[in-house]
């Protein structure tokens, strides 16, 4: 082993921390982009979702005697985002952060100068940023496989509650990491949340078609609320006032996701453990 | 070592007692109950190759762990490079290279973005050129476009040290830097460890492995059970037992005159063969090779077993260290 000697000396390029923070999320990306189970999870798996329910419902509208009506497939897109952003936000997230902290990865990344949020805000970041384009792709698939429509306007108005939304899994994702230290049980955790708020909500099977007791209950779990957030700008747009402060069921359902996501939040940061 | 006298080994190895870099006083660290630091008090000087040595469970990584900013102590005061390494971490982590007992390698980064990715939280940001430079010199730069876990035990610890000095540190701390690796890789890391030293920095590193310590270290702080037990260079250690050498070596000496010699508690012949039992084979064996001079004779076969790191363990714990 032949080892060059090199004196210490300062360090050649020292640039600020804006610059670390680049080379952090840039990184982030690149993990995020080549981790073959997040692309599953938070790609694959949606969009395999939509194109078979576009198959079975793709022509259905809501009122079969009515032409006018809206079609099932732009009344489910909605909900088929949310379940990519719990699919992302929950268990991507969740899974994440259980392994690099089982793997030692945040301990080692605590001993350098990099304060620890920024590590964390990065990744965030990067999660949110692929959630949103994750949900436009669902969208154009729809829109241009399936012939659903939506409000122009309303797509753009939807972006802040996409990304609102994509937080509060974020922040769900973190308090299961925070509350269970097993990578494994993280999984089986993560699956459990996933699929009740999946089903019972009214983001895919509709509310009505539940027994009484569950649509209690559907109402006011996460994903309903944030399927509520999402579907008014798309289905209703900005025009007819269901995006509005004096809507009260579209006010109730938003500060239903912001106390939910303030709540996912400190119970995280009460409980989550670097090692 | 057998064969070779842990003294001289020493004066080989010794290197100028250079000012305090680490300067740790009464640590005190409990988790809950669990007390695993129980008042430790010890300087790493400058240049050094500082080794904690001691079984699992010691307190030997908790120690590290104060020193990395990643565990608060209840109690004591931790100075580095004249900071106060407990209140300003932020001004002591950059001068620190770290490799912890887990390895810390992203699955889904090759090892050049992974040195890359390192440097940069040091705000050091490294050119590709660079990047690859630092793999060459650890023997990785064929696997600059690998992933870790592809890569061998021995290989996986050269790219966590490459890590390690990937800021350019002025203090390198390496917890178990060759547990689990084979004999062979784990000279190639002390290598490689003796030439990062020989950059000027100065390293702390913990074993359980009694040979390797006393191999590679300049100083030794055994400890056991949350506790400095003795602390000590590895000849200095193993003198202060004051145990008995055994020296073996085919000559014809007067017994009377080498029992007179000084350390030697026992003399014998046995087939032709002097054999002396010493508590100081240092002064024993000089002595008789004067004895030979005077006598006009060479020293034939000369054996020598002395005690090792394992026996200080052993008197100062009554216990084996693994």
């Amino acid at each position: 082993m032949s080892v060059q000697v090199n004196p210490v000396s300062e360090p050649k390029v020292v640039g600020n921390g804006w610059r670390r923070f680049g080379v952090l999320t840039q990184t982030n990306l690149l993990i995020f982009i080549r981790n073959r189970a997040a692309m599953f999870w938070t790609i694959l798996f949606p969009i395999v979702y939509m194109l078979l329910f576009g198959a079975i419902f793709g022509s259905q509208r809501i009122d079969e005697a009515n032409p006018a009506s809206v079609k099932v497939i732009s009344f489910m897109i909605p909900g088929i985002v949310v379940m990519s952003l719990m699919s992302n936000g929950i268990i991507g997230n969740a899974s994440a952060m259980a392994e690099w902290r089982q793997r030692g990865i945040l301990r080692r990344v605590q001993t350098t100068p990099l304060p620890i949020w920024q590590m964390l805000v990065s990744r965030i970041i990067v999660q949110s940023a692929v959630m949103v384009v994750q949900a436009f792709l669902l969208i154009g698939i729809g829109v241009l496989v399936f012939g659903a429509s939506f409000d122009t306007l309303g797509l753009a108005i939807a972006i802040p509650f996409i990304i609102l939304s994509a937080l509060m899994c974020m922040a769900i994702g973190q308090t299961v990491a925070a509350l269970i230290a097993k990578p494994e049980t993280v999984q089986i955790v993560c699956q459990l949340i996933f699929f009740p708020m999946l089903f019972l909500s009214g983001i895919i099977i509709p509310l009505p078609q539940l027994p009484e007791g569950l649509q209690i209950v559907g109402k006011f779990l996460p994903s309903g609320l944030m399927g509520d957030i999402i579907r008014a700008p798309l289905l209703s747009g900005y025009s007819t006032g269901a995006v509005s402060l004096t809507n009260l069921p579209f006010l109730v359902s938003l500060a239903g996701v912001i106390i939910y996501l303030l709540l996912f939040v400190i119970i995280s940061a009460r409980f989550f453990k670097w090692n | 070592m057998p064969g070779l006298i842990q003294k001289e080994m020493d004066s080989a190895n010794r290197v100028a007692p250079g000012q305090p870099v680490i300067d740790i006083q009464g640590l005190e660290v409990a988790y809950g109950s669990v007390k695993a630091v129980q008042g430790v008090s010890l300087q790493v000087r400058q240049g050094e190759i500082f080794g904690l040595l001691g079984p699992n469970g010691a307190g030997k990584t908790t120690i590290l762990s104060v020193l990395e900013g990643l565990v608060k102590p209840q109690a004591g005061s931790v100075k580095v490079l004249g900071y106060d390494a407990l209140r300003d971490a932020n001004a002591v982590k950059p001068m620190i290279g770290v490799s912890l007992q887990t390895s810390a390698f992203f699955d889904e980064l090759k090892l050049l973005e992974l040195v890359q990715f390192y440097a940069g939280l040091y705000e050091v940001f490294l050119s590709k050129a660079q990047a690859l430079a630092l793999l060459a010199r650890f023997e990785l730069e064929e696997k600059a476009g690998v992933r870790a876990k592809e890569l061998s035990g021995g290989q996986q610890q050269r790219v966590a040290l490459a890590l390690a000095i990937a800021n350019n540190p002025k203090i390198v701390i390496l917890d178990e830097p060759t547990t689990g690796l084979d004999p062979q890789a784990r000279r190639n890391v002390w290598d490689i460890i003796r030439q990062i030293r020989a950059e000027g920095r100065t390293i702390v590193l913990t074993s359980h492995y009694m040979e390797e310590a006393q191999e590679l270290c300049h100083r030794i702080g055994i400890i056991d059970r949350g506790q400095i037990i003795a602390l000590d260079t590895p000849g200095g250690l193993i003198n202060s037992l004051h145990a008995d050498s055994r020296i073996m070596v085919t000559a014809r000496l007067p017994e009377e005159k080498v029992r007179a010699l000084p350390g030697v508690t026992e003399v014998s012949y046995e087939n032709e063969k002097l054999q002396v039992t010493s508590n100081d084979a240092f002064e024993t064996m000089l002595g008789l090779q004067q004895l030979a001079v005077e006598a006009r004779q060479l020293l034939f076969d000369l054996n020598y077993r002395q005690p090792d790191l394992e026996d200080v363990f052993i008197t100062l714990t009554g216990r084996k260290i693994r």
